[in-house]
Formats: C-alpha cells, sequence, structure tokens
C-alpha cells in the first residue's frame, strides 16, 4: 500500500472513532434517520394501505378513473423523487414499489441540508482550532482531507443503508403486494446512486468547511444549496444550469445514458469541489 | 549535513504582523538549542514554518536537508510539540498517541504498545482511557511530549514545553528532556531561561522575527569571562569591594535582588584561577556564599542581546 494510502486508512479509522462519539455528528444522522424512519413507516402503513383502498373502490365500482388514479399517485410520486413522465411510466412497468421512489425523493431533498450541517464541525474544526496541526506534521494534507471526507461519506452511506433497510424490511411484512424484490434490486442501486450524489455534496460541505469558520459553515452551506438550486432552475441561460448539481437531480431516476451522465456529472463535480478544498487546505496556513 | 534546521533570510508575514523579518539561523545536528525571545519575536512561526505548517513568505528553510513540505513524508524523523494545538478531544488518550505511531509506520498492534509505553514513560499510565478532551494541561502536555518522541525522531521541536505547567509537572518534563538530550536535535523554545540554560548547549535570541544573537550557551552567558556567587541573606557587608581589588578581577556589580554578585574577569584571567582567588576574599570576610556558576545568568545575556 502506498505511503499516501495508508495515511489515509489510518486517519480514516481515527476520524471514524471520533465521529462516532461526536454528540452534533450523532445528532444530525439521529435526526435524518429517525425522520426517515417514520416517515418510511408512516408511508408504508397510512398512505399506500389508502391508496391500495382508492384503487380497490374503483376497481370494484368499474369506473373508469382507477387506472387514472394509480397513473397520477404514482407519477406524482416520480415527479417529486425528480423524473420525468417517461421515468414513471418505466418505473411501473419495473414494478419499482412506491416506498422506494419515497426514499429517493426524501434522501434527494434531505440529504445535502444534512451533510451541510454534519461536515463543517469535524472538518472546520479541526483547522480553525489548530488540532490538524498534530497529524499534519506527520501526515500529508490530502491525506487528512481524504479520511475526514472518506469518513462522513461512510457515516452517511451507512445511516442511509441501515434507515432504508430497515423500512425495507418493515414494508415487507406490513405492507400487501409489496414487490419485495424488485423493491430490493432498486434500493441497493439508488442507494449507490446516491452515494454517488452524497460525494458530491460531502465535497461541496468539505470546500465551505476549509473555507468558513465552523460557526458559519453550516449556514453558508444551507445557502449555498438555495443558490445551486435557484442556478439549476435558470431556464433563460441553460448552460449556466449545467454549472449546478441540483440540474442532474432529476436524471438520477432516469436509465441508460442520461443516468450515466446524471451519475458522471456528480463523479465529476464530487472531484473537482474535493480539488478545490484540497486546494485551499495545501495553501493554508494552520 | 552539518544543519539539522537552517533558515535563510525567512520572511512571514501575517495581514497587519511581520512575524520573521528575514530570520538566520543554523540549528547544528545534534545540539540541544534554546529558541529564546520576548513574545512575538518569532519563536513559534518559526516553528511552523520548520514544520511545513505555515507557509514563508520568503526565503528559504532547510529541515533535515530538504524543505519543509517534506515534513509529513519524513514520518518518524521529525517530532514536535505544538504550542495552542490541543490533542483530538474525542480519542483516548491511548488512541491519540497510537495515531501518532501509526503514522510513524508502525502497525496497529505495535503502536497501542509503543503509545503505551510513551504514555508509561510520561507519567500517565493511570490515564490511557481517559479522553484527551478531559485531560489537565499538564496532562495533555505531558502526552503531547509522548507524541513528539515517538519513534527515536532525529530532529525534535518544543514549544514552550514547560509553559503552564505545576512545578512538579514541570520537572517532569524538564527530566524528560534531560533523558532526550544527546540522543537528537533538540529544538526548545521557552520563557524559562534558567531551564534553557541548565538544558541546552546552544541558543539563539530572536527579536521582532530576527535572531540577534546566537552561539554556544558558554559564549552567551560569558562562561570564560564571568562568575556570579550568591549569598545567603544576612550579610551586611558590601560585597563589590572585596573583590574589585583582586588581580583577576576587572569588575564587580552586585544584584540585591538575587543576592548575586556578578564579577568580571580581567583579560587573560582564567575562571578556573579566578574562582578560587574570589571565593577566599569573600570567605575571608566572612560572606555567606551559597552558590558560584561560572558566567553569567541567561536572562542578564538576553536583556543586553535584547537592549542593543
Amino acid at each position: 500500500m502506498n505511503d499516501a494510502l495508508r495515511e489515509t486508512m489510518i486517519l480514516l479509522r481515527a476520524e471514524a472513532r471520533q465521529l462516532v462519539r461526536s454528540r452534533l455528528f450523532a445528532a444530525v444522522l439521529l435526526v435524518y434517520a429517525a425522520g426517515a424512519l417514520l416517515a418510511g413507516v408512516f408511508f408504508s402503513s397510512v398512505v399506500l394501505p389508502a391508496y391500495e383502498k382508492i384503487e380497490v373502490f374503483f376497481q370494484q365500482s368499474g369506473d373508469k378513473a382507477a387506472g387514472a388514479a394509480t397513473d397520477t399517485f404514482y407519477k406524482l410520486l416520480v415527479l417529486f423523487s425528480g423524473g420525468d413522465w417517461s421515468d414513471a411510466a418505466r418505473l411501473a412497468e419495473e414494478h419499482v414499489p412506491a416506498l422506494v421512489l419515497f426514499f429517493v425523493f426524501g434522501a434527494r431533498w434531505f440529504v445535502p441540508p444534512m451533510l451541510m450541517l454534519a461536515v463543517p464541525g469535524p472538518v472546520g474544526g479541526e483547522l480553525f482550532d489548530r488540532r490538524a496541526r498534530w497529524p499534519l506534521v506527520r501526515a500529508r494534507r490530502g491525506s487528512w482531507l481524504a479520511a475526514k471526507l472518506l469518513a462522513q461519506l461512510a457515516a452517511y452511506a451507512l445511516v442511509t443503508a441501515a434507515t432504508w433497510l430497515v423500512v425495507y424490511l418493515y414494508a415487507t411484512l406490513r405492507v400487501p403486494e409489496f414487490y419485495a424484490g424488485p423493491a430490493a434490486i432498486h434500493l441497493a442501486r439508488f442507494w449507490a446512486e446516491m452515494l454517488v450524489f452524497g460525494a458530491c455534496y460531502t465535497a461541496l460541505a468539505g470546500l465551505i468547511a476549509v473555507f468558513f469558520q465552523p460557526a458559519v459553515a453550516p449556514v453558508a452551506g444551507l445557502f449555498s444549496l438555495l443558490v445551486l438550486g435557484i442556478v439549476a432552475r435558470v431556464t433563460a441561460f441553460e448552460a449556466i444550469a449545467w454549472l449546478s448539481p441540483s440540474h442532474f437531480e432529476p436524471r438520477l431516476v432516469a436509465s441508460g445514458q442520461t443516468l450515466w451522465l446524471a451519475l458522471g456529472a456528480y463523479a465529476l463535480f464530487a472531484g473537482l469541489l474535493s480539488g478545490a478544498a484540497y486546494a485551499l487546505v495545501r495553501r493554508r496556513d494552520l | 549535513m552539518t544543519s539539522a534546521l537552517a533558515f535563510r533570510a525567512v520572511h512571514k508575514r501575517f495581514v497587519g504582523v511581520h512575524a520573521l523579518a528575514g530570520l538566520d539561523l543554523d540549528v547544528p545536528v545534534g545540539s540541544t538549542f534554546a529558541l529564546i525571545g520576548p513574545n512575538g519575536a518569532g519563536k513559534t512561526t518559526s516553528f511552523g514554518v520548520a514544520l511545513g505548517l505555515l507557509r514563508a513568505t520568503s526565503g528559504e528553510t532547510t529541515i533535515l536537508g530538504g524543505p519543509p513540505s517534506r515534513v509529513p513524508t519524513l514520518r518518524g524523523r521529525i517530532g514536535a510539540l505544538l504550542q495552542d494545538a490541543p490533542l483530538p478531544p474525542k480519542l483516548t488518550a491511548l488512541e491519540a498517541v497510537a495515531l501518532h505511531a501509526e503514522l510513524v509506520g508502525l502497525g496497529p498492534a505495535a503502536a497501542r504498545a509503543a503509545a503505551t509505553e510513551a504514555l508509561g514513560r510520561a507519567g500517565l499510565e493511570q490515564y490511557l482511557g481517559a479522553m484527551c478532551g478531559t485531560l489537565s494541561h499538564g496532562m495533555a502536555k505531558r502526552a503531547g511530549l509522548a507524541v513528539a518522541f515517538l519513534g527515536e525522531p532525529e530532529l525534535v521541536l518544543l514549544d514552550e514545553p514547560t509553559a503552564g505547567l505545576d512545578a512538579v509537572s514541570a520537572d517532569a518534563v524538564r527530566a524528560t528532556l534531560r533523558e532526550r538530550r544527546g540522543r537528537c536535535t533538540l529544538v526548545v523554545s521557552s520563557h524559562d531561561l534558567d531551564e534553557l540554560q541548565d538544558l541546552c548547549d546552544e541558543a539563539a535570541i530572536l527579536d521582532r522575527g530576527r535572531c540577534v544573537k546566537t552561539g554556544t550557551m558558554a559564549e552567551l552567558t560569558g562562561a570564560g569571562d564571568w562568575l556570579e556567587v550568591e549569598l545567603a541573606p544576612g550579610f551586611a557587608k558590601d560585597a563589590v569591594p572585596l573583590v574589585t581589588g583582586l588581580g583577576e578581577v576587572a569588575s564587580a556589580t552586585w544584584d540585591d535582588s538575587r543576592r548575586a554578585l556578578t564579577v568580571r574577569l580581567s583579560s587573560g584571567a582564567h575562571p578556573e584561577s579566578a574562582a578560587p582567588a574570589v571565593l577566599r576574599a569573600l570567605l575571608d570576610a566572612g560572606a555567606p556564599v551559597v552558590g558560584v556558576t561560572r558566567g553569567r545568568r541567561l536572562a542578564r545575556a538576553v536583556a543586553e542581546a535584547l537592549k542593543a
């Protein structure tokens, strides 16, 4: 193993220990996990059965609106998840359960703010109170930053996986006609996609954390999300919208080339943003 | 390589502060080197520049024969005790030191063993499982020293190792430094000049980012030209006239606050022969001599260098 990678792994282990013991980090992740679990259970136990009843009611009454109601419900979910009508049709054909889309929708909206709140403390805190001086006498700055960002991403990935798994198991047991097989496959697929998505926003939060004081960085991070959201929706100058990661969010529920374009864009943003964070860390005085 | 650490015309400017203003300094390999100066003289900044933690505005710095940017790749060859840099509060003392032992190149098990031993030597065997954030200032400093000396480094930079410590902790730190002296190049900055005089064999005096005087401790304290005699309280006579008539003595001054007689030797006089003559003259007059030091106190040499 080369020296830089070895240093990164050593620092990553130490960082993981510190993250587990950080109250702020635990609080942010717990809020996300609790919110996702409650929403997932609510969706599985209340929304889905209600939708089933409406559908059965329409079918029994022989009303032509039955198919339309199903389509509308499903398509609304897909739209909220960021896809378009054709994505909705495709996902329905593939038997992607509504619950899975609900989770993609939730992760898309809640993961970036969660990362903006969670990342600045561990990264910026250590830089601004000079704690980083200790490891950086014996480790490269790039290894230090990589370990910090990877630890955050790993924590996010684990919490997301655990949360999704619990709700999936709950839905498998409680929701009638839950397509457990396709749901498992699509949950795994969306989870992997959301890792690339999460890496982009972890890198953005990291860049903000090395630039702003820890007290200001979460606010700056949330503000940057707002700005990126606005930029993504600029229709007058579409080329500008491509500068925002938010622009690619709808493509995460697409397939084929469109999906790969979105994932490539997120990977590129992750690389550029973490590269910029590294450039700042490398040049800054400690 | 004759210098473990060298600065050539190094400048470091912060916003509104010129912390290093053309620092020229050489720390010989194997020396125990004191970095002396008032607050704001540039001691901590020069450590930061040497370790690559601060980027010099201009000039050239060489540490163990290479640029400071190479420091992280030198692993265990350089150790440092950093001022105002807390250890990670959410790691235990054992984990924090073991982390550095791993960075030095040891495997996880060997690193824990080395960290346990290092903390034991620092007198912290009872606190292996204590979070660094809960350690007292003195304990944290000793844990920091354990980190600094991991892996038998060739060069160790210690920024105010005894600052803010109680007498017992400070003595423990001094004992550690004495034990390490001669085994590696030690660079120590401190405001405790007696401590530095006792510990170091070479020194540089910094002021406003420049080196104003450098040399061996004997040269700086005038060990070949001066004697300092300490008297117990209760001696009513003026001690100065008792020695000024001696052929080996050029002049003498009395410091009432320290109850010390500082004697400047005539040119050509040797301290070995002058000291018995001075002592005889004082003892014959009934002076209660309690100590004799070759050379002046470092504090005096520093004060003169800073005034010049």
